[in-house]
């Protein structure tokens, strides 16, 4: 009576690591275009076209996930959750596209003194995944550990808070037009809300976890 | 013979609105969780209920036949015993009340035989009168208990697909084992009064019974269940089961000792019971109330009618 269940319970598992994968693959794409942007090298166009194609796997991913969770997978009082999950994690690829556009679209001229924190912050801003990914597997292997994994993206995500304010700071001591102060400080919030994504998907499952042993 | 038929009608027609009206109690989790379709829940329980009358039917029925009153009465007493009764638990229904068929028939059946001028066991219905009242006590004190051993179990699983396994076996074993402890107790209630008579095996009685209450369930039941269901699953599955798990305990032990109780009153003990475990005053006032209502109303209203019509026809 419940095999088809199940089944539908491991397909939707092994969709989430695609998911998953597929945006880790996402965010190592606008890394690179980054880099090849700030190097001004004329690849980034070619990167952020991969980020585009990348960002809309994710979003067919998910979808996928969702109809075969609605179709069924899971006991329906826990359905919400992983819906949840797989919307905020597809938020990071959203927004690692957002930022491709603004470099793409708004071309900003950053300053060459501040090439090298632009990469720390987004060298820093995209190291949570690989945790969020652990936590994910973690919750078929020993769900206890999902909270230890937890803490790493909390940590990573306040030293790219930190990193984010002081790099602001910067920007406005810098002798440049205040409009170009403007996009630089849109642009480095947009760089850090990546891992702010991170975090609200670790948040997510790390409450699940939390249901599961009420 | 045709008054046999008319009894065997009349018992159907009983343990038909049994089973249009208890069905929410035995489905409520598994249906309203979604873990299992109203469909194929309603065949399961169908399946268990026949069991449970068919296996441990035979002491409520007997009580309800020949130990609230003591001689044989008459045909038609019994058959409108069984039709005031039926008839008070139809318009329940249908107005959505979950009441108890138990206490309708013991006063149908009492109030008929004041009518008749029969010996009645007062020494027994006042027993059966005290095990409702320690019904609701002890899915309350049962649940508590069960709760602390299904989360202690439910925490030692670590991987999240083998605790979702866990829960659905949990929730099948719970209404499958509610079902089979409706079957059991309530089977008297639809057949017990024609016990009396004698004319017909027991055993048979009760699969009639049985087979009556599965009927309800699978032509009628979906009505009170969307009332009775929502508050049920407003409980996660290990406390919904550890309610649902105590009722079934509790009905099956007074189907053994041959004692008819209400599924409503003891679900309204079992979700106290575990409410009491998250330290939540879960004790509605109006609850209760309406608990100690119905200890008094039902079984008064059902004799009354019994009692009328029979000196009516009479």
């Amino acid at each position: 009576m419940f095999k088809h269940v199940r089944r539908r319970e491991h397909k939707v598992y092994l969709l989430f690591n695609e998911h998953l994968n597929t945006v880790g693959e996402c965010l190592a794409k606008f890394k690179e275009m980054t880099i090849n942007y700030l190097n001004n090298n004329p690849l980034h166009e070619e990167n952020a076209l991969d980020v585009h194609k990348l960002e809309s796997k994710a979003d067919t991913i998910r979808r996928n996930i969702e109809k075969e969770i609605h179709g069924g997978a899971f006991l329906p009082f826990l359905r919400e959750d992983y819906i949840e999950i797989a919307e905020r994690i597809d938020k990071i690829a959203d927004k690692a596209e957002a930022v491709v556009d603004f470099y793409m679209l708004v071309r900003p001229q950053i300053p060459d003194s501040l090439h090298d924190a632009i990469k720390e912050l987004t060298d820093r801003t995209i190291v949570g995944l690989p945790h969020l990914k652990n936590m994910f597997d973690l919750l078929d292997v020993d769900m206890t550990k999902v909270v230890d994994e937890a803490v790493k993206v909390n940590i990573i995500e306040s030293e790219v808070d930190q990193l984010e304010r002081e790099l602001i700071k910067n920007v406005f001591n810098l002798d440049i037009d205040l409009a170009l102060k403007i996009i630089l400080r849109e642009l480095i919030r947009n760089i850090a809300d990546i891992s702010d994504l991170i975090q609200n998907a670790s948040d997510r499952i790390e409450i699940l976890t939390v249901k599961y042993r009420v | 013979m045709s008054s046999v038929i008319l009894l065997v009608a009349a018992g159907i027609y009983v343990g038909w609105n049994i089973g249009a009206n208890d069905t929410a109690n035995c489905i409520g989790t598994a249906v309203g969780s979604g873990l299992i379709s109203y469909s194929k829940a309603v065949i399961l329980i169908a399946i268990f209920i026949i069991l449970g009358a068919s296996i441990q039917g035979e002491r409520v029925i007997e009580t309800i036949g020949k130990g609230i009153v003591t001689e044989v009465i008459p045909v038609p007493a019994i058959i409108i015993a069984l039709l005031s009764a039926g008839a008070f638990v139809t318009i329940a229904t249908y107005l959505k009340l979950p009441v108890s068929t138990s206490q309708a028939i013991v006063g149908g059946v009492t109030g008929v035989s004041l009518s008749v001028g029969a010996n009645i066991a007062w020494n027994e219905v006042l027993s059966i009168i005290l095990c409702w009242i320690i019904n609701p006590i002890a899915t309350l004190v049962i649940a508590y208990g069960l709760y602390h051993i299904l989360n202690a179990l439910a925490r030692k699983v670590k991987r999240i697909r083998v605790w979702e396994r866990f829960i659905t076996v949990l929730l099948v074993v719970t209404i499958s084992y509610m079902a089979y402890s409706l079957g059991a107790n309530h089977a008297g209630n639809a057949v017990g009064p024609i016990a009396n008579l004698g004319v017909i095996k027991l055993r048979w009685l009760a699969i009639i019974g049985g087979l009556s209450i599965a009927l309800g369930s699978i032509t009628y039941g979906h009505r009170v269940s969307e009332t009775v269901g929502k508050s049920i699953t407003l409980l996660d599955p290990i406390t919904a089961c550890a309610a649902q798990l105590s009722i079934a305990i509790v009905v099956h032990m007074f189907s053994i000792l041959g004692i008819p109780v209400s599924t409503s009153q003891a679900i309204v003990g079992g979700v106290i019971g575990v409410g009491l475990v998250r330290g939540v005053t879960a004790i509605n006032r109006s609850i209760i109330i309406k608990i100690i209502i119905g200890w008094i109303a039902t079984p008064l209203i059902s004799a009354i009618i019994a009692f009328s019509i029979y000196k009516i026809v009479a």
